[in-house]
């Protein structure tokens, strides 16, 4: 374990740690936004049926 | 995007967030020893012009990107349309992560300090050799677990029921502790060397160049700028309430706290013969030189406990607020109730604070000497240079251009709404280029100490704390106390009474009108 108070360590471990949860956050939002899109469009394309139906 | 946005439910409540957000570690070791270092009451004169100068528009600045879009700081970006808006604030998304990742496990030694302290096990042994040997316990384990799981539960509760409702019991309370503890220790027998040394005058100070940028670092750290939380905690004010003023109390009540604990640490310190060992401004006072104070102080095992009570108290607050913009985040943008996000953000971030925690164990350093607190804190001061030093103030410079020079007047427009205490026109100049410079200054300077650490030294002589010799109070300082007191706690408490005398007058007359406040 005397790995981690090495300086060379150190620093790889904490700007390594940093970009890999921003690549992983930036994916995950990019899922989240689609699906958002999704669902919006999802529930938009529901109301027209549901509009079509009740107003023939 | 998100359905009903949630909302502070009372101003007090919102007030005692905020300064629960503000008020942390850095308060109790790093301001007082500043202030010592650096011509005591003298200090506070570079530190107020830029508290108030600078610092709280960028507090304002960051408050008015979240009110006026109502988002987490990611979301808020993109919705004010800043240049490469989403991929910049999500730095204010994920930096607290890592700020919390490693905050935590300090908070996790202060609350193990409580319990140590109460029970007086480092009472009677040498603290440094206590408290590496505390570094490498299971103990560690146990408390960072817990103080983890305390703010994911709190921010499960969401913002009224958690938030609010945990900072208006901590906030208030650790205002009180800081003032027992703060009596107790200006009532030993030889406090007053310890006042004299916090407090004396020393004029050239304010002529130091290093005094200036030392008070810079302070004010920008102290108000929890760059970290996202403060968009967070804007996005649940009402519009009904004034930003500047509500700022400039929040401001003043944290440099309250940070005055006080000077008061509850130098003069025991001083007292009990600990002086000359006072400097160190982070971990070393806190938990070496401390627990040798408590530990010879009469009634120690009650007032250490206290006194580290209420460091967990300003802890705990801060972390809630780092925790809080990715559970935001979350909700609004993966459409997760609070629960859900509290319990993963709380998972990960315990996963993430554990190597901090496993380099506390290893035993022997380069060249196979025992381990020192460099050594078992090797990993922490890493995280914290890159994300305290660097991450922080470049993002509060992008808050500051965001209402500056993207919102423009709409940004100037929120910043007034419904504020009694309107600021004029020249905020547009102060905070299109005053402002930013000054940030820039900072990440510039912070940037070069991280790159070259022996720069600074080299450019403005290596700092040293100034001789002192043990005296009583002067005439000079007893005058400086009583104008530093009056100052900060007589503006502190006078805004505070104001905006909320505001508040219930605009209640009153919206009820009489038949309609509510937003």
């Amino acid at each position: 374990m005397e790995f981690l108070a090495d300086t060379t360590f150190g620093w790889c471990f904490v700007l390594g740690e940093i970009f890999v949860i921003f690549v992983v956050f930036m994916v995950l939002h990019r899922h989240a936004l689609r699906r958002h899109e999704e669902l919006t469009r999802n529930e938009a394309a529901a109301g027209n049926e549901h509009r079509d139906i009740q107003e023939p | 995007m998100a359905g009903q946005r949630e909302t502070w439910k009372t101003h007090l409540g919102m007030i005692f967030a905020m300064i629960g957000t503000e008020v942390g570690l850095g308060n109790v070791w790093r301001f007082p020893y500043l202030c010592g270092k650096y011509g005591g009451g003298s200090f506070l004169v570079p530190y107020m012009v830029l508290l108030l100068g600078v610092a709280v528009f960028g507090m304002m600045a960051e408050w008015v990107v979240g009110r006026a879009t109502r988002r987490e700081p990611m979301g808020a970006f993109q919705k004010i349309r800043f240049p490469f808006g989403r991929d910049i604030g999500a730095w204010g998304v994920i930096g607290p992560f890592f700020l919390y990742s490693y905050y935590i496990v300090v908070t996790a030694w202060v609350l193990f300090f409580i319990v140590a302290s109460v029970a007086g096990l480092y009472f009677g042994t040498e603290t440094m050799e206590y408290f590496l040997g505390f570094l490498g316990s299971p103990w560690v384990f146990v408390a960072h677990a817990a103080a983890v799981a305390f703010t994911s539960l709190v921010l499960s509760f969401g913002v009224q029921k958690g938030i609010e409702r945990a900072c208006k019991f901590m906030i208030p309370s650790l205002f009180v502790l800081l003032i027992v503890v703060a009596i107790r220790s200006l009532t030993l027998p030889g406090a007053a060397a310890g006042v004299e040394f916090y407090m004396r005058p020393r004029w050239e100070g304010i002529a130091n160049p290093e005094a200036w940028l030392a008070a810079l670092g302070q004010v920008f750290f102290t108000l929890s700028l760059g970290m996202g939380a403060m968009i967070i905690y804007g996005s649940y004010m009402k519009k009904s309430w004034g930003i500047p003023l509500n700022a400039i109390s929040c401001s003043l009540g944290n440099t309250s706290a940070s005055i006080l604990a000077g008061f509850a640490i130098f003069p025991a310190a001083f007292a009990l013969g600990f002086g000359a060992e006072i400097k160190s401004e982070a971990v070393g006072l806190t938990f070496i030189v401390l627990p040798k104070v408590f530990a010879e102080m009469p009634a120690g095992q009650l007032f250490g406990g206290l006194f580290f009570l209420l460091l967990a108290f300003g802890a705990l607050s801060s972390a809630i607020s780092i925790q809080e913009p990715s559970i935001a985040w979350m909700k609004d943008e993966l459409r997760w109730p609070r629960r859900k996000s509290a319990l993963v953000t709380g998972g990960i971030l315990w996963v993430m604070g554990l190597p901090f925690v496993l380099n506390g164990f290893i035993r022997h350093g380069a060249g196979g000497v025992p381990a020192g607190l460099g050594e078992k804190l090797a990993l922490l001061g890493k995280m914290d240079s890159v994300i305290n030093n660097l991450g922080l103030p470049l993002f509060a410079l992008l808050a500051i251009l965001a209402v500056g020079w993207v919102m423009k007047n709409k940004g100037f427009e929120e910043l007034n709404r419904n504020a009694r205490f309107k600021i004029g026109g020249w905020v547009k100049p102060w905070m299109r280029y005053v402002v930013p410079a000054i940030f820039l200054l900072v990440f510039v300077v912070n940037l070069l100490n991280v790159l070259f650490p022996s720069l600074q030294k080299e450019v403005l002589g290596e700092a040293k704390l100034p001789d002192f010799v043990p005296i009583g109070l002067t005439p000079a300082t007893v005058i400086t106390i009583i104008v530093v007191c009056g100052v900060v706690w007589g503006g502190a408490i006078g805004g505070l009474l104001t905006v909320i005398g505001i508040e219930r007058r605009k209640e009153r007359r919206a009820a009489a009108q038949g309609g509510g406040t937003d």
